[in-house]
């Protein structure tokens, strides 16, 4: 099986070689660029299984480099915020970041992350693909072709949002905590003050617009999770 | 009276009134009785016109008609009138000592004489082309102060003077006391850690002395500033820069795990715990370095309820696993204005602190109300933990970066020593107040009252 590409996106060099050193011991190709321009022109050119991108670059942001990345590619872009810097992570996560990890970070940690985010990229085997479509009110998610549609038209979806809708969507009508959203569509433990989940709900409601006007199409349950409605209320 | 101001007023005040008072005094006694003197001429013209109608009408011997002028003259100023012929009584009343003594003193003079006694002042007029004749009169005297202050406009004139004074004395002094009051004022935020006060402009035309003072304070407070800004800026640079090294050092860690034998792990989960606890200390010092350099980056209403459900829920969470609980015990309906994420981590710092200070088996309590009447209303948040508490003396110090009461606990809890610094600024730079105190049955409550969103 051929090696998931990676690219790093870091203007500091050795901390790139040894993350390349480091992932291409757990099975991955690694290839890296030092600013921005290089890395978002690398990225739209060719196909990554996902982007790890520092926010902190010099002249373009990892900010601006995500902005122009999203406006043709919906490749997983894992973003390095800087500890500290609180807003940085938010912000990156409502600009269509899939997940954020507070530079610095633990190795052992990236990988992990990087594996969730394959899993939820990844297409399901080719079976029963009639049950992997689910419709409700006028969204209709495929999961065999990672395609939302909403009264027919596509919706561009990061990872994160496809697979959030999608357990949110199995679960309709139903509440889904955040510590079980996180863990089944970001692949890990829920921990207190982690926002993700939030964010990444808030940016989804963005995108599908309301149900009708004035109603939420997922309602947030306080101090529990969230719920997909369903039907007339 | 403790104030400057007052103290001026006052004093001026007093020194002015009592220098128009002593003046008005010197006047009277020094200045030599202008018209008096024309007065006494009057009188002796007067006095000597009338002797000599008088006379020349008891010359002729209308005796009854001198004594009807003498009389009618009496009567219309007051006064007490005789005319002497051959040192007789010819009309008018019988003279009193006074006026017979000057009489003999006058003798056969041409001129007229007067003489002030007591208070009557004595005439001895002779009458002309008449020399066995002479015209005595007693006229009752004002005294000269009495006249010279004029008893009847005194109250009018003292209203005058006191308004007059008053308001000299009170221009004088604020002139006096206002660059004084406006460096106070200056002094006192600067204290509050206002450092961008400054007092030059505001005090520049209070003359020389003053107007110095002021550059002088301005330059101070720019310098204590400059220091502050420096030793902040080396501190979130030296924090930065370590972040690289530190990333650096954690892959490196990884690939030495990848490549390291069994035995290796131990010392190898020594490194990865104590670069952890690095991470999260820089974090904490560049959150407190950017508190103290910006102010709130969003202005929001935030429902302060919600803040402590999600703080309290995710405190909980992390508690209950070591056995210790936090739960909300009271709650208002208040929103504050600020920014959400830093009000929150300020709130979840204190939680945070109080939780793993708490003893096994507690429970932190959190409390939100309202407090105040209408017109200041504050939120007040009340966290009581049922730990060990806080030394009494150490209890405004806990909220100084690094300050830690007993080294060893702290290690056992993880606290990095900046978490209720962090809560501190966060809270004052929303203009609200943080404070500890020990509360009663043991445990410390640490109060955070902020200002309502109105």
């Amino acid at each position: 099986m051929e090696q998931p590409s990676i690219l790093v996106i870091d203007d500091d060099v050795e901390l790139c070689d040894l993350l390349a050193d480091y992932l291409s011991q757990e099975g991955f190709h690694v290839e890296t660029a030092h600013d921005g321009a290089t890395g978002l022109s690398r990225a739209t050119s060719e196909a990554y299984a996902l982007v790890v991108l520092d926010v902190m670059l010099p002249r373009m942001t990892g900010f601006d480099v995500l902005r122009k990345l999203r406006e043709s590619s919906t490749v997983p872009v894992l973003m390095l915020t800087a500890r500290g810097e609180d807003v940085d992570r938010i912000v990156g996560l409502e600009m269509g970041a899939d997940d954020y990890l507070p530079k610095p970070f633990n190795a052992r940690e990236l990988v992990a992350r990087i594996r969730a985010v394959q899993r939820r990229s990844a297409k399901p085997d080719e079976s029963a693909p009639s049950r992997d479509r689910m419709a409700i009110g006028d969204v209709e998610l495929d999961v065999g072709a990672r395609t939302v549609r909403r009264a027919g038209e596509e919706v561009a979806l990061t990872s994160a949002e496809f697979a959030l809708l999608e357990v949110l969507l199995r679960a309709a009508g139903r509440v889904v905590t955040r510590e079980d959203l996180c863990e089944r569509v970001l692949g890990r433990r829920f921990s207190p003050y982690d926002r993700s989940i939030d964010v990444h709900v808030s940016n989804l409601r963005k995108k599908l617009g309301d149900d009708r006007p004035g109603r939420e199409r997922i309602k947030t349950v306080r101090g529990l999770g969230y719920l997909y409605a369903t039907g007339p209320a | 009276m403790r104030s400057l101001f007052p103290r001026l007023l006052v004093s001026f005040w007093v020194s002015l009134t009592a220098v128009a008072v002593a003046s008005t005094f010197i006047q009277v006694a020094s200045s030599p009785p202008a018209k008096f003197i024309r007065r006494s001429q009057l009188m002796s013209e007067t006095l000597r016109l009338v002797g000599e109608d008088a006379a020349a009408r008891a010359g002729s011997g209308d005796a009854a008609g001198a004594e009807r002028l003498i009389r009618g003259v009496e009567s219309r100023l007051g006064i007490r009138v005789t005319l002497l012929v051959d040192d007789r009584v010819a009309a008018g009343a019988q003279p009193t000592t006074a006026m017979s003594r000057l009489s003999r003193q006058q003798g056969n003079a041409h001129a007229a004489r007067s003489e002030e006694i007591g208070d009557v002042e004595v005439f001895a007029v002779p009458v002309p082309r008449r020399p066995d004749a002479r015209i005595l009169a007693e006229v009752p005297n004002v005294p000269r102060w009495e006249r010279l202050i004029r008893l009847e406009t005194l109250p009018l004139r003292l209203l005058v003077l006191f308004v007059v004074s008053g308001l000299v004395s009170f221009l004088l002094a604020r002139y006096l006391s206002r660059p004084l009051q406006v460096l106070r004022r200056a002094t006192q935020r600067l204290a509050r850690g206002e450092l961008s006060v400054r007092v030059a402009p505001e005090v520049e035309s209070a003359g020389t002395e003053v107007a110095e003072l002021g550059r002088d304070f301005d330059r101070m407070a720019e310098r204590v500033a400059g220091l502050l800004e420096a030793q902040h800026r080396l501190l979130r640079d030296v924090s930065h820069e370590l972040r690289s090294p530190l990333a650096r050092v954690n892959v490196a860690l990884e690939l030495a795990r990848q490549r390291a034998g069994a035995d290796a792990s131990g010392p190898l989960d020594r490194i990865e715990r104590e670069t952890e606890r690095l991470n999260e200390l820089i974090g904490q010092i560049l959150t407190m370095s950017r508190l103290e350099s910006d102010g709130p980056t969003r202005s929001e209403t935030i429902d302060l309820s919600g803040v402590l459900d999600d703080v309290v829920s995710n405190a909980e969470f992390e508690a209950k696993g070591r056995d210790r609980h936090v739960a909300i015990v009271g709650r208002a309906p208040v929103s504050v204005v600020g920014s959400r994420e830093i009000l929150h981590r300020a709130i979840e710092n204190v939680v945070r602190n109080a939780a793993s200070f708490t003893h096994q088996g507690t429970t932190v309590e959190v409390r939100l109300s309202e407090i105040g009447s209408n017109g200041s209303t504050k939120a007040r948040i009340e966290v009581r933990d049922r730990g060990p508490g806080v030394p009494e003396d150490a209890l405004t110090e806990i909220f100084r970066p690094f300050y830690r009461v007993g080294t060893a606990r702290d290690r056992l809890t993880g606290g990095t020593g900046v978490g209720l610094a962090i809560a501190d600024r966060a809270v004052r730079m929303h203009g609200g107040s943080v404070e500890a105190k020990n509360a009663e049955g043991g445990g410390l409550i640490v109060t955070i009252e902020l200002p309502i969103a109105t």
